[in-house]
């Protein structure tokens, strides 16, 4: 027999679904071969490992433990076992001992290579090599709160935005609507009053009004309700918590199967929906019924309408090297205008126009233009973008460097950014520019629409307290302002200006009009 | 002080410490000679409440292991000759052979660390993969119910997850320490 043959009995065996003659056919397959009955056997056992998944070790251990108090309150148990549980713990908390002097040992030789590799790097002789932290965590989390609209949180402290590990608890909404986007790429948006409970990236358990999109790579995404639960078999559906523990389920696309399940979880009744339908699930009467399909009450809740009406936030960099990169420390992140997650970054090198990537990472609905330019008094927005000594920064060595520090635009006299393209609304924006080389350096910067020289009262920017700050420090190299915009045509215009007069220079050099990078955040 | 609350009784403490180090040991013990997972998982359980009331019987300076899997063997024989029959089918007769060739001695599925191991190994699976063992496995649909919902032939799904469990076993055996070779 060839062993695609032998794979098919086996396959057929271990899924209950050989027949007789066929298991005759592999008995004597497996008692001829023992490679292939060690294969078996191992296949079986994945087989019946598998099997526990319902049952995971924290359950286990509950369950256990949950018992051996009933059974410690109502046994008298012997002194004998009293004793070898002291002994048990004793020898556990050697142990305990042991790992902490190991972990301390650890911990002491990291500290020392650490060391080691700061002394022999050569960019770390006391000059700022990076401002924004490289986001790189090969481990996704498990969800990201990507949308937070018009959300009271029924936490005492306010809510972070990086979900992580999220198992122990619940997100408590008092109202307005959440989009939590799972590493599987399923996005549940939940409307308060309610809470919503992140099991894994393929299962959220939900006690509130959910509109859910799975992409393909989120078949079998799962959502958990009181009484029931719903299976996405690739679609897009809703559910809406009804009087006395009903749930009503509406599948706006594709396909779901939907659940009526007891208090162990334990599926009673269940049955597929498909497209443009609806049934409301009542555990009490143990029946799946037909409802009235209607999606227009959850428009407000799916992907496609909170898309166009989220908020614009849009981060540049500028300096000598083009493209997008992740990075979160910098002053809107650190007010709480930005969330963990938007970490996007578009490097600006000139004038550049056309589609950009959102802090999210999602594209910018609005066909953006950013305009760089310099002159003295007036900005000439046609300008060509050079360092005054017309070559690029030997430090702008890679994009990281560059972030929002030693890699920056400069320009002698006065250097400006203006953005266009963006609807009408209040725009908070953050401006940054300061000088790691020259920390004396004052500033003169103005805020505004479609401006092409100062305001008359510039705001100013007063020299850093002290030199060479290695990164981005809260309150002392930016600016802050809103900025309102009436339609595409206006331009979010930022302009600085290094002010000689007022500068304390540490050099025979002069310092430069610089500027970092800009973070603009849709406020109204 | 609150005897029921376990964070504050030591006694109780150190048990559910036993608990979690041996109980992936002695689920997996069971689990090879057991093929009903729902009776594999109430006789682990029967395994650490037998331990507890009969731990003071025991001599602490010898390693607890190979007593909880005396016990758990001993409630797996129980359980047979009240609830099985003699292996009368074809089927029985497969299930006892592969069954003896996971307590061989040379075996690595017994008791080692085996749910760790399989974690671990389907995390390296593909997306698609780890879905469809979810939706057989966790939510327990049938082929036939995956097949629908998939649009697949009954017998793809079935040999899909027949790879899959093949990848499986070898990352698992490879992790445990045994390379084997299939021929």
């Amino acid at each position: 027999m060839d062993s695609a043959e032998r794979n098919r009995l086996l396959a057929e065996f271990l899924d209950g679904n050989l027949s007789e003659e066929d298991s005759s056919l592999l008995l004597q397959e497996l008692q001829a071969d023992e490679d292939f009955q060690d294969g078996a056997a191992g296949e079986l056992m994945v087989e019946r490992l598998l099997g526990q998944k319902p049952f995971s070790a924290e359950a286990f251990e509950r369950q256990v433990m949950s018992t051996v108090r009933d059974a410690q309150s109502s046994d008298d148990l012997t002194d004998d076992v009293l004793v070898n549980l002291k002994r048990y713990r004793g020898q556990q908390n050697r142990r305990t001992t042991f790992a902490i002097g190991l972990a301390a040992a650890a911990v002491i030789a990291v500290g020392l290579f650490i060391t080691y590799q700061v002394a022999t790097d050569p960019s770390s002789s006391g000059f700022p090599t990076q401002v924004v932290e490289r986001v790189d965590d090969p481990e996704p989390p498990t969800a990201v709160l990507t949308r937070a609209i018009d959300v009271e949180w029924s936490h005492k402290n306010r809510f972070q935005a990086d979900v992580g590990n999220p198992t122990e608890g619940w997100l408590n909404l008092d109202s307005g609507v959440i989009e939590v986007t799972f590493s599987s790429g399923a996005t549940v948006t939940a409307e308060g009053p309610g809470r919503l409970r992140i099991d894994s990236p393929l299962k959220v358990v939900s006690r509130c009004r959910v509109a859910v999109h799975c992409p393909p790579s989120a078949y079998g995404f799962t959502v958990d309700f009181e009484g029931g639960k719903v299976i996405d078999l690739g679609t897009e559906f809703a559910i809406d918590p009804q009087p006395e523990g009903r749930t009503q389920v509406h599948v706006i696309d594709g396909e779901v199967i939907v659940a009526l399940t007891n208090e162990e979880e334990v599926v009673l009744k269940k049955q597929n929906l498909t497209d443009k339908s609806a049934v409301t699930l009542d555990p009490a009467s143990g029946e799946i019924k037909t409802s009235t399909f209607d999606s227009d009450s959850f428009k407000s809740l799916q992907r496609s309408h909170l898309l166009k009406s989220q908020p614009i936030k849009l981060q540049f960099d500028l300096g000598h090297r083009a493209g997008v990169y992740r990075g979160i420390d910098a002053p809107g992140h650190a007010a709480g205008d930005f969330f963990a997650h938007e970490n996007h970054w578009t490097q600006i090198v000139g004038d550049q126009s056309g589609t950009f990537v959102m802090a999210d990472g999602n594209v910018c609905p609005h066909p953006i233009k950013v305009d760089y330019g310099h002159g003295d008094g007036e900005i000439d927005w046609d300008a060509t973008p050079v360092d005054p000594w017309g070559k690029v920064h030997e430090q702008a060595q890679g994009i990281f460097k560059s972030a929002l520090c030693q890699d920056h635009r400069p320009w002698d006299e006065d250097l400006g950014l203006r953005v266009s393209g963006l609807p009408a609304g209040t725009y908070r924006v953050y401006a940054l520019c300061r000088s790691a080389r020259r920390p004396g350096a004052f500033y003169e910067v103005s805020f505004g629409t479609n401006l092409d020289r100062q305001l008359p009262n510039p705001i100013e920017i007063p020299p850093m307290d002290r030199e060479a700050i290695p990164q981005w420090e809260a309150g002392v190299t930016y600016e802050v302002e809103d900025v309102e915009v009436t339609g595409e045509e206006d331009g979010v215009t930022f302009i600085t200006r290094y002010s000689r007069e007022r500068s304390v220079r540490s050099t025979e050099h002069h310092g430069r009009s610089v500027l970092l990078g800009l973070q603009i955040v849709q406020i109204r | 002080m609150d005897d029921s609350d376990e964070n504050q009784d030591p006694e109780l403490e150190t048990f559910g410490r036993l608990v979690r180090e041996h109980q992936a040991s002695v689920r997996a013990f069971i689990l090879s000679r057991m093929n009903d997972p729902f009776e594999a998982h109430d006789l682990a359980q029967e395994t650490f409440l037998v331990a507890y009331r009969k731990i003071g019987e025991i001599d602490t300076n010898r390693p607890i292991r190979p007593w909880l899997m005396g016990i758990a063997l001993g409630l797996v024989r129980n359980h047979w000759r009240k609830h099985r029959a003699q292996p009368v089918g074809i089927g029985d007769e497969i299930t006892a052979l592969l069954e003896a060739r996971i307590a061989d001695e040379k075996s690595v599925w017994k008791e080692g660390p085996v749910f760790e191991a399989l974690e671990h190994c389907e995390a390296k699976l593909g997306e698609s993969a780890r879905q469809l063992l979810r939706l057989r496995y966790e939510e327990g649909l049938e082929i036939s119910e995956i097949v629908s919902s998939a649009g697949a032939k009954h017998s793809a799904i079935t040999m899909k997850l027949h790879r899959l469990r093949e990848k499986l076993r070898d990352c698992i055996e490879n992790r445990l320490g045994k390379a084997v070779a299939y021929g």
